[in-house]
C-alpha cells in the first residue's frame, strides 16, 4: 500500500457537501466496533476462565 | 502486506487444529499456542486494519469495521455448521461427548454471531443511513441468534442429560437449515446489504488483512470451543456424580464417579 | 423399539423437517412472494393499489435530479428502475439529511408513501454500498463516480445478475 490514500479522505473533506457520495470520518463508529468487539472476546475468555473445569472432573473425561 | 503472511496464519492455525484432534497427547499445550496466536493475531490484525489498511474510495474510513464484522460472522456460521454436524452425529452414534460439542459450538456461534451483528448495526448506521432494517440477510441473522438462544435456554430446561442431547439435537438440526437461507439470502433476494465480496473485488492490501484477522479469530474461535467443551464434559461429570440425578433410595454415591 | 433405532428416526425425521423447509424456501416461489423492495416500474404497475399504504422502493439515484430547497432541508431526487437512465423512474420527496454516501447513480430503498401526486413521500431513505473494497484511483474524486462506478454498486431489480 501507498500511505497517502489513507490521507485522502482528509484532504477531500474541506470540498464536500452532504451527499456527496464519500464517507467522510466516522472513526467513532469504528472506534465502536472494534471496542464492542476487544471487550466482548475478553469478557467471553473471562467466563471461560470462571466456568473452568475444576480437578474433580475425572481424566478420561477431558 | 502480501497476502501470503496471512495464508500462512491460517494454515499455522489450521495445522496446529490438525496435530490436537489427531495426537490427543497434545491437547493439553496445542490450546495455549492458539490461544498466543489469536491474541497476537488480534492485536496485530486491529492495528492493520485501523492504521495500516489503505481508506475505501467510498466509505472512506468506517469499513474498517468489515475486518472485524465479517470474520465474526463466518466463525458463527462455522461453529454452527460444527453444532450441526455434531447433532446429527449425536443422533447416530448416541456419545454424549458429542453433545458436548454442540452445546460448546452453539454457545461460541451466538457469542460471534451477537457481535457480528452488532458491528453490522454499528457499520450500517453511517453507510446505509440506519443501524437496521428487516432486510432479508439482516433477518435471518436475526432468526438466528433467536433461535440458538432458545437451543441453549432448551438445555437449560431439560435436566435428564440424555432427553437433553436428543432433543437439542434435534433443535440444531432444524435451526441450521437457518444458515444456508442466512448465507445465500443476499443472492435469493433483493436486500439492502450487499452481496458477499472476494478477493477478486478487494485491494490485495485489504484482502490480506482481512485473511489475517480471519485466521486470528479462527484461532479464538478453536481455543473458546475447545474450552467451552471442556466445561461441558466437567458439568456432566459432576451431574453423573450428584446424588440428586440417582434414581430416589438409591443410597450412596457411587464412588468411580466421584 | 430399541434407543438407538428411535434416535434413528428422529434423526431422518429432523433433518427431513430441515431440508424441506430449506428447499422450499430455496426452490419455492418464496422470493416473489417476499419482495423486500419494489422497483419503480413495479410500484407504478400497481397503480391506485400502491396509494396509501407505507412501501419499500428501490432503485438508482436518477443522474441530473437531485435538487435540494434552498435551506438544505428538503430533498427531491427520481430513481430510476436501473442504471439505464431512461428506464421507468419515480419521484421521490424526502424531510431528511441523507447519508453522506448518497449521490447520483447509487442505488437506494426508500420507505414512504405514494399517492395520486406520483411524488413518493419518504421519512427513511437508506443507501446500497458495493461490495468492492479498494482505495480510491490516482485523481479520482467522489464528483465523477456518478459514471466510473454506475455498474458496480447498487440493486438492479427486475434484472437477474
Amino acid at each position: 500500500m501507498t500511505a497517502p490514500t489513507f490521507l485522502i479522505p482528509l484532504l477531500w473533506a474541506a470540498e464536500l457537501k452532504p451527499g456527496e457520495g464519500l464517507i467522510v470520518g466516522g472513526w467513532e463508529f469504528v472506534w465502536a466496533a472494534w471496542g464492542v468487539t476487544w471487550a466482548a472476546l475478553a469478557l467471553y475468555a473471562l467466563s471461560l476462565w470462571l466456568r473452568r473445569e475444576t480437578s474433580e472432573t475425572p481424566k478420561e473425561l477431558r | 502486506m502480501p497476502t501470503w503472511t496471512s495464508y500462512v496464519l491460517l494454515l499455522a492455525v489450521l495445522g496446529l487444529f490438525g496435530v490436537h484432534l489427531a495426537v490427543p497427547a497434545t491437547r493439553a499445550w496445542v490450546w495455549k499456542v492458539l490461544a498466543v496466536l489469536g491474541v497476537g493475531g488480534v492485536v496485530s490484525g486491529s492495528y492493520l486494519a485501523l492504521a495500516v489498511a489503505p481508506a475505501d474510495h467510498e466509505m472512506g474510513d468506517v469499513y474498517r469495521i468489515m475486518f472485524a464484522h465479517v470474520p465474526e460472522v463466518w466463525m458463527a456460521l462455522l461453529a454452527l455448521c460444527v453444532n450441526f454436524g455434531a447433532s446429527v452425529a449425536f443422533l447416530f452414534r448416541k456419545d454424549l461427548s458429542l453433545d458436548a460439542l454442540s452445546e460448546a459450538c452453539a454457545e461460541v456461534g451466538l457469542f460471534f454471531g451477537t457481535i457480528g451483528v452488532l458491528l453490522g448495526a454499528i457499520w450500517g448506521r453511517p453507510t446505509w443511513g440506519v443501524w437496521w432494517d428487516w432486510d432479508p440477510r439482516l433477518t435471518t441473522a436475526a432468526i438466528m441468534l433467536v433461535v440458538y438462544s432458545g437451543y441453549l435456554a432448551l438445555r437449560k430446561f431439560v435436566d435428564d442429560p440424555e432427553k437433553r442431547a436428543t432433543w437439542s439435537a434435534v433443535v440444531g438440526i432444524i435451526a441450521a437449515s437457518d444458515l444456508p437461507i442466512l448465507w445465500f439470502s443476499v443472492r435469493w433476494w433483493r436486500s439492502l446489504h450487499q452481496r458477499q465480496s472476494g478477493a477478486g473485488k478487494m485491494d490485495p492490501t485489504i484482502w490480506s488483512i482481512l485473511m489475517w484477522n480471519t485466521a486470528a479469530l479462527m484461532a479464538l474461535t478453536i481455543v473458546f470451543a475447545y474450552q467451552r467443551y471442556r466445561i461441558a464434559q466437567a458439568t456432566r461429570a459432576r451431574e453423573v456424580a450428584l446424588p440428586s440425578a440417582l434414581p430416589p433410595d438409591s443410597g450412596d454415591v457411587p464412588s468411580e464417579a466421584a | 423399539m430399541k434407543a438407538s433405532s428411535r434416535n434413528l428416526l428422529i434423526a431422518v425425521a429432523a433433518l427431513a423437517i430441515a431440508g424441506a423447509g430449506l428447499a422450499y424456501i430455496a426452490f419455492g416461489n418464496l422470493g416473489e412472494n417476499l419482495v423486500y423492495y419494489w422497483s419503480p416500474s413495479e410500484m407504478l404497475a400497481h397503480g391506485d393499489a400502491a396509494y396509501g399504504p407505507t412501501i419499500r422502493l428501490g432503485g438508482v439515484v436518477k443522474p441530473g435530479s437531485i435538487e435540494w430547497n434552498a435551506g438544505h432541508t428538503a430533498l427531491s431526487f427520481e430513481i430510476n428502475d436501473n442504471h439505464e437512465i431512461e428506464s421507468p423512474a419515480v419521484k421521490v420527496a424526502a424531510s431528511l439529511t441523507p447519508p453522506q454516501m448518497f449521490r447520483e447513480g447509487i442505488g437506494v430503498v426508500v420507505e414512504g408513501t405514494f399517492d395520486k401526486s406520483k411524488v413518493f413521500k419518504t421519512n427513511r431513505l437508506m443507501v446500497n454500498h458495493s461490495n468492492e473494497y479498494r482505495p480510491p484511483k490516482p485523481g479520482e474524486k467522489p464528483k465523477n463516480w456518478g459514471a466510473t462506478l454506475s455498474d458496480s454498486s447498487g440493486p438492479t431489480p427486475g434484472k437477474a445478475k
